[in-house]
């Protein structure tokens, strides 16, 4: 019981850090993207919080999408592995 | 997998020493409880844990926001409230802005067209003896009626324009001094197609260019 309560801590730890580190890449690679350096003023004008939306959302898309293949992909390695090494 | 897999096939499987080993080496003894159990693969923890993080079971429909909440550091904005995004949803579109310029236009044209009555009244041209002084019926109705029609001017200039330029600067998805060009550009030349494609290039031509210059004074440079 104490294991699976230290594991879920350790899931959901890993879950924050894993969450903080996406969203500080994300706002770097779509500022780079989208909003030029000349800063005439303070506000957001359209044109830039359209590009903005359109970043964040094929972002997100991307990062699910390769999550998904990168977890078939090892979970099909291990299970070759598992079955080398049981034969 | 597929068929090709010989150790998935229903024929007994061949050991990889007799495939790739000493074929004169004696065979080993394999125990029949190794063969005849069947392969269950049970994922290690770490593809338990990346699974329940970013693989199949992460949920596509529990949004980010909703699962983690980031640490709020001092520099960070808050969530926008139910009123902020009604504002911004209501008052930053495009049908709102053109529909602005339309009835801010329709003011100034009235405006201006009052100003140019007083000062050029063309009614006394037209019909009577422009000698003699306007009576003050006559100067109402000229007021009137120019008023209406640089109204109407105006407001059409300015649906047109305003409602280009934020469909140009959605599509493109940038703000720079591009979109007030293009847009007089293309409002200049639907101006000027009713006389011709000549009339239509120039116009589209001067109305850019007036564009472009009122840009660079009130935003006091690019």
């Amino acid at each position: 019981m104490t294991d699976g309560n230290a594991q879920m801590q350790m899931v959901a730890d890993l879950e924050i850090e894993m969450m903080s580190d996406m969203y500080r890449r994300m706002t770097n690679a779509c500022q780079q993207k989208c909003i030029p350096s000349n800063y005439r003023e303070g506000e957001l004008t359209k044109g830039e919080s359209v590009c903005l939306d359109r970043c964040v959302a094929k972002y997100l898309d991307v990062h699910e999408r390769l999550g998904k293949r990168l977890t078939n992909m090892s979970q099909q390695d291990e299970a070759a592995l598992q079955k080398a090494s049981q034969s | 997998m597929t068929s090709f897999d010989a150790s998935t096939s229903e024929r007994k499987s061949i050991p990889m020493e007799e495939l790739f080993g000493n074929p004169f080496s004696k065979p080993l003894k394999r125990s029949p409880q190794a063969e005849s159990a069947p392969f269950v693969y049970t994922p290690s923890a770490y593809c338990l844990l990346i699974d329940e993080m970013i693989g199949k079971r992460s949920h596509p429909w529990r949004l980010p926001s909703e699962t983690v909440q980031l640490k709020q550091s001092i520099l960070s904005l808050p969530p926008q409230t139910k009123e902020e995004l009604f504002m911004s949803r209501a008052f930053e579109n495009c049908f709102f802005k053109a529909g602005l310029a339309c009835v801010l236009g329709y003011g100034v044209g009235l405006g201006f067209g009052l100003f140019t009555a007083s000062m050029d009244p063309q009614l006394s041209m037209v019909g009577g003896d422009p000698t003699k002084y306007l009576s003050w019926r006559d100067t109402l109705k000229e007021m009137g009626s120019r008023m209406k029609s640089y109204g109407k001017n105006f407001a059409s200039i300015g649906l047109m324009f305003a409602g280009t330029e934020c469909v140009l600067e959605t599509y493109r998805a940038k703000s720079d001094w591009r979109n007030g060009t293009l847009s007089g550009g293309v409002v200049g030349g639907v101006l000027g197609l009713r006389a011709g494609v000549k009339p239509a290039i120039f116009g589209a031509a001067g109305f850019a260019a007036f564009s472009t210059i009122i840009d660079y004074y009130m935003h006091g440079g690019w």
